[in-house]
């Protein structure tokens, strides 16, 4: 086992030496606090798989006890850089580091500090909860303390009752809850969840983000890639956007919205299939900034002031024929953020 | 090593967890031996004994296999994403490979072990120490294949290009051995290749426990099976450390 994990392990700033980047200090750089404070750092990191590159040049790091959120549409990069962070898979390029611990080198090390709930949760359908709960708590060297966390955060994410059901006879709910409890249970010091509570009913949903960020706040820094806005909202001290296998963007959710387009978002319900049509005429015209498709019957528009737009909106609609069934305004969210960095309507996206 | 046995019974539990697998493979060895052998046993001529030589040979096919399907359940987890879940634990890869290891030493245990104990019964050689021998040959053959097996696995990583290339390896390793046919009644050129096949010492290993064969037949096959078994560990080690890892590193 020793041949796997050093025995001592090396200062935060001996690996910076190590890695060729000088001695740092206060002194001689200015981000320095910033940099010690990263538990994960990411240079230039690149995976491919065969022709399609999952992860194209991501550089960034999270700071120690902050919960970051990876926000991104379906096949953005989110789950690679989750399985690479937990040394399930390896990067192609770039460097990716984990207190110190290059993910490829001492991936052993690297396994200690990081816990993960996949996206699919990795069940054994034969064995019953309990088991696959004993079997986790031997296998991360819990014992006692972790069996009596087991308990409590088993009773919380109500599968006491099931923990003599096997994993073939669990919702699909029910197994993202152990999915889960499997990470409360350890408590490590880098949990990674990915899409939590995608198919989880709305009570687990609150269930799972309290746990979360009890758990952050005992000391844990967490990672959640989601492309569920509302939740990286309620959660997130960070966000970083991917797309397409590239960060895009990537800050505090304030600073992100302060980059997006100043002014108001007019929301429109139009007729089926109108949204379209209703872009191409509103776009350019005064007093618009921006037209983004958020699905076949909503349309949301950047305006420079909402309540002198909103008449010559509906009056330029109306003459064209496009009925409009409602219209709000409502403040700029992490959903504007995301589509101004993506440069993508919900509707491209989904397709 | 904790761990390593930790992880070979959460796998072994998970097979006994499906009993009827295990009746269906003892189910098919008893009705071979049994039918098939006593059927072929009326067409060879020249061997004496030869149903019992039949069964026994199939006794060291079936501890081959049980070798090979340790590669394709590392692949078959692979593809259901519970291998993921096992390399995302906070152990090495070397407990990991050692609790596979461990984990195909006892499916072996579970799929030839009982069919052997009865043929031990059933040929007149039932006695304490050969049963315990017979075990533990048994045990360790199965885990030192799952070697070959698991770098098999994790070389071709795809479950789908596994089966075809295992298929056809295993065509010929079973064919060109001395397990179901003694060499002096192969051809030439068949006899010169099953002299160096593992599945051949195995055979030879197990037949003076049967009383097939005197006990000095197999103490080079011993030696030389020893050996193949420890370089089949190694190298499906270092196989399976190079695939996960990206780089070559000793166990």
């Amino acid at each position: 086992m020793g041949l796997f994990t050093s025995r001592r392990t090396l200062t935060k700033t001996e690996h910076w030496q190590r890695d060729g980047l000088g001695v740092l200090s206060p002194e001689t750089v200015p981000w320095y606090n910033y940099i010690m404070d990263a538990i994960i750092k990411a240079e230039a990191l690149v995976k491919r798989y065969g022709n399609v590159i999952a992860l194209d040049e991501v550089t960034f790091s999270i700071k120690q006890g902050e919960l970051f959120c990876l926000l991104g549409p379906n096949g953005a990069g989110k789950s690679t850089f989750l399985l690479l962070l937990c040394t399930v898979l390896k990067p192609t390029s770039g460097k990716l580091y984990v207190a110190g611990h290059d993910v490829t080198k001492d991936s052993a090390a690297v396994r200690q500090l990081v816990g993960i709930a996949f996206q699919e949760p990795k069940l054994f359908w034969r064995h019953t909860v309990q088991e696959m709960i004993d079997f986790h708590i031997a296998m991360c060297g819990l014992g006692r303390v972790g069996r009596q966390r087991a308990e409590e955060i088993l009773e919380i994410l109500e599968l006491t009752s099931l923990r003599h059901r096997r994993g073939l006879e669990l919702s699909g709910g029910q197994q993202k809850r152990l999915e889960i409890a499997r990470v409360l249970i350890r408590q490590p010091e880098i949990a990674i969840f990915d899409e939590p509570t995608a198919g989880i009913d709305i009570h687990g949903k609150h269930v799972v983000w309290h746990e979360i960020n009890r758990l952050k706040a005992s000391g844990t820094t967490v990672i959640l890639a989601t492309n569920d806005v509302y939740e990286a909202e309620r959660l997130a001290d960070r966000v970083g956007i991917l797309d397409r296998g590239r960060l895009v963007a990537c800050d505090s959710l304030p600073a992100l919205k302060a980059l997006v387009p100043r002014g108001e978002v007019v929301e429109l319900a139009l007729s089926d299939g109108a949204a379209h049509q209703a872009q191409t005429l509103l776009e350019g015209s005064e007093g618009v900034l921006e037209c983004v498709i958020v699905s076949n019957t909503r349309l949301r528009a950047y305006v420079l002031h909402g309540h002198h737009s909103i008449p010559q909106i509906l009056e330029r609609l109306l003459k064209r024929g496009i009925e409009v069934h409602g219209v709000r305004m409502i403040e700029p969210s992490l959903d504007d953020v995301f589509l101004h960095f993506t440069g993508r309507g919900f509707v491209e996206l989904e397709g | 090593m904790g761990s390593a046995f930790h992880v070979a019974w959460f796998l072994t539990a998970n097979r006994l967890r499906w009993p009827s697998v295990l009746l269906v493979r003892w189910g098919q060895f008893a009705l071979q031996g049994a039918v098939f052998g006593a059927v072929i046993a009326q067409l060879v001529e020249g061997v004496p004994h030869f149903q019992s030589y039949y069964v026994v040979g199939l006794l060291a096919i079936a501890m081959y296999n049980t070798g090979m399907l340790a590669g394709s359940e590392l692949l078959s987890d692979a593809q259901y994403g519970v291998e993921d879940y096992f390399l995302a634990l906070p152990i090495s890869r070397r407990i990991l490979y050692s609790g596979r290891i461990l984990g195909a030493g006892l499916m072996g245990l579970l799929f030839v072990g009982p069919p052997a104990l009865a043929v031990l019964v059933l040929t007149g050689q039932w006695n304490l120490p050969v049963a315990l021998y017979l075990i533990l040959l048994i045990f360790g053959i199965s885990a030192g294949l799952a070697g070959v097996g698991m770098a098999f696995a994790a070389a071709f990583r795809q479950y789908e290009a596994f089966l075809m290339v295992s298929s056809f390896v295993d065509a010929f390793v079973i064919r060109l051995s001395a397990a179901l046919y003694p060499l002096a009644a192969m051809p030439m050129l068949y006899a010169a290749i099953a002299v160096y096949n593992p599945v051949s010492h195995i055979a030879w290993l197990l037949q003076p426990l049967f009383a097939i064969a005197p006990p000095e037949v197999s103490s080079l096959g011993s030696v030389l099976l020893i050996a193949w078994i420890i370089v089949a560990l190694i190298s499906g080690g270092l196989v399976f450390q190079y695939r996960l890892e990206g780089r070559r590193r000793l166990l």
